[in-house]
């Protein structure tokens, strides 16, 4: 019996079949600091084509932002549209809101660096915008049913060829489009990063589902530029910044 | 002495949060004596008291980039120092307020302050 539970977590250490001298599979590194690409090219087409069906590709990214009551093809439920257009951008200029980060739905394609810190089984997200520290478990784990909600949410990743996966939940209620558009507590998010083969190119296909706010999906579709030798700043948002907004 | 006017530019066709707020269409140019400048996130405050034609001193203020991108662009919180004069041009608030977005300084005697917005085109918006 006892040989049994041993050999079950030899097993689990293995971390799957692999023959003896078999080399594990290598990853690209992703490892470093990655600025959104001001020179980014167009989408690659069969990352797209990847897509679920009925999901719609956010054209937003970077510098580009929605106009009021545009959510780029985002199919909004009545009661979700109807808190988007109630919505008053001047409501998130006070010194209670303007230092309330998105979550990871909207802070990944903004205009921020960030850094990666790649390792076996743990990789880390550090995103300029808003300080926020992303986790990423590599090591098998599911989400806890019972995580706490944050902007950056509960994430566990694995490999997929060169692909890295992340799959993402326990976000917070936050923007989606920057113009009142909110998801839910309930938003699911897949991110999908592949690196170009000269290692200068960070893409990422962003998929977020939230049948409580939207009845098709969203997606985005983001490129960095590795920056070596530069790194993150702190962001350290002063909320006295919201009173110059009030009369 | 105080100069202001307000001039047709070329501004990005795209929409973005804080169009709701400043009028991309129009550049403004204020000269004034620098009262403030708070260098902190989200977004940076130069405060300018104003004088012109002799009438009344008027304050106002130029909200900048997220500080962490002007510093990519050489701008630290010394770059400016209380009683100097300078010019900055940017977008007016939609609401009339003497309030702007900052798209550049100038120092009396012309030289930019920090490096042209240019350099990180992609980053200035939000």
């Amino acid at each position: 019996m006892t040989r049994l539970v041993v050999l079950a977590l030899v097993c689990l250490a293995g971390c799957g079949a692999r023959s003896a001298g078999e080399r594990p599979p290598q990853r690209p590194d992703l490892s470093g600091y990655w600025m959104l690409s001001r020179a980014a090219p167009p989408p690659d087409e069969t990352i797209l084509k990847t897509l679920p069906p009925n999901t719609v590709l956010l054209k937003d990214t970077g510098a580009t932002e929605l106009a009021l009551g545009d959510f780029g093809g985002l199919e909004v439920k009545p009661e979700a549209l109807a808190a988007a257009r109630a919505w008053r951008p001047e409501d998130e200029m006070t010194v209670s809101r303007v230092c309330v980060p998105p979550s990871i739905v909207y802070a990944m394609q903004g205009p921020f660096p960030m850094e990666i810190y790649q390792g076996t089984e743990l990789i880390v997200f550090k995103l300029e915008y808003y300080d926020l520290v992303r986790i990423v478990f590599m090591d098998g784990r599911p989400h806890p049913p019972d995580a706490p909600h944050s902007k950056v949410g509960h994430s566990i990743g694995w490999w997929e060829d060169s692909t890295l996966v992340v799959d993402t939940t326990h976000l917070s209620s936050a923007t989606i489009t920057n113009n009142g558009l909110n998801h839910s507590d309930d938003v699911h998010v897949i991110e999908r990063f592949t690196l170009s083969e000269d290692g200068r190119f960070l893409t990422a296909v962003q998929e977020f589902e939230d049948p409580d706010v939207l009845e098709n999906r969203g997606a985005r579709y983001i490129v960095w530029q590795r920056e070596p030798g530069q790194y993150v700043f702190p962001y350290e948002c002063d909320p006295s910044f919201g009173a110059n907004y009030q009369p | 002495m105080v100069c202001v006017w307000v001039a047709l530019s070329l501004a990005a066709g795209a929409h973005h949060s804080f169009a709701v707020f400043f009028d991309q269409e129009k550049t403004v140019r204020i000269t004034g004596k620098v009262t403030d400048f708070k260098f902190a996130n989200p977004h940076g405050v130069i405060t300018l008291e104003v004088t012109g034609d002799g009438s009344k001193p008027e304050t106002w203020k130029a909200e900048t980039n997220a500080v962490t991108l002007l510093r990519r662009r050489g701008w630290t919180k010394s770059s400016l120092s209380i009683g100097e004069t300078i010019t900055v041009e940017g977008w007016p608030a939609r609401d009339g307020s003497r309030y702007l977005r900052m798209r550049k300084v100038t120092r009396a005697d012309g030289s930019l302050v920090g490096e042209p917005i240019g350099v990180h085109e992609a980053t200035e918006q939000k």
